[in-house]
């Protein structure tokens, strides 16, 4: 972490904490405010935070980068696409399909 | 039959139990061969069996059995107690480690096929890493769009958690995404 994160986190960390602002509350919200309306409280101590702390900036933009790598791997069928399925289940699977009438 | 796996990793993302992921990629498969006639080529075989596929989860979990099963309301504590959160912040909730080391992955270009792929191989081993429970409900809200209640019962967890149970998945993700940029082997 650099000298500067670590000199004004070291003074600022439990004030920082006490209020509800530390960057690990803003981490919190940055994921929450994706699944529910924050509070007025809580949309403040976000906005709080980001204007101290440009560290912590750039965390809402990841979670929708990652939700977008998700999307669009999933769109794509290749999430969990090492998996393999039995040979047992693949077996009945050619069973019924030869059962079906042309 | 090389789709069968494909197919099987998706049904596996989103289902508790292997059986019933083999039951419904059966029954896509064997959907799609019955209804071949309709398949005009728009997309990939692939992307067309998945479509099917989809459809089939869906209604399995419309129309399952509401039994008032358990809920666990400290969900996700039988499978890992520990919040990904302690890892990450030290005893004032500062950073431990820089928050954006490690994940140019996510902000890189997307036109760029190698990396594209490579990409979804990490994600892809990042969500298999997950608890269970995480990995259903992080799969059944952000890639199923399934509501709130469904995805609960799917879960087995109360629908109050589930802000606080994603918040956990993504970060466990993006933690591990983090560790791959950070020392990729």
């Amino acid at each position: 972490m650099p000298l500067g994160y670590r000199v004004s986190h070291w003074i600022l960390g439990l004030p920082l904490k006490w209020l509800g602002i530390s960057c690990r509350d803003f981490a919190l919200l940055a994921s929450l405010e994706m699944d529910r309306k924050l509070t007025r409280a809580e949309k403040f101590r976000m906005r709080f935070h980001g204007a101290i702390c440009q560290f912590c900036r750039e965390l809402p933009e990841q979670f929708n980068q990652l939700r977008q790598l998700a999307r669009n791997a999933d769109l794509l069928g290749e999430l969990a696409a090492d998996l393999k399925m039995s040979e047992e289940a693949k077996e009945r699977i050619l069973r019924e399909m030869r059962r079906e009438p042309f | 039959m090389a789709e069968a796996d494909a197919l099987y990793g998706f049904a596996m993302m989103r289902m508790r139990d292997h059986h019933h992921a083999e039951e419904l990629v059966q029954d896509a498969i064997l959907t799609a061969w019955r209804k071949r006639g309709d398949f005009k080529g728009e997309s990939s075989i692939k992307t067309w069996l998945i479509g099917i596929l989809r459809f089939k989860i869906l209604d399995f979990h419309r129309s399952a059995q509401r039994t008032p099963t358990m809920r666990n309301q400290h969900a996700g504590a039988d499978d890992d107690p520990s919040d990904p959160m302690d890892r990450l912040f030290d005893a004032h909730g500062s950073w431990k480690i820089h928050p954006s080391a490690g994940l140019e992955i996510l902000s890189d270009s997307p036109d760029h096929t190698v990396g594209q792929l490579e990409k979804i191989a990490r994600l892809n081993h990042c969500i298999m890493c997950l608890p269970e429970t995480l990995r259903v409900l992080f799969t059944a809200r952000e890639l199923n769009f399934m509501d709130l209640e469904d995805a609960a019962d799917l879960a087995r967890v109360a629908v109050a958690s589930i802000p606080v149970l994603l918040t956990r998945a993504r970060h466990s993700l993006r933690a591990c995404l983090q560790a791959f940029g950070i020392s990729p082997e």
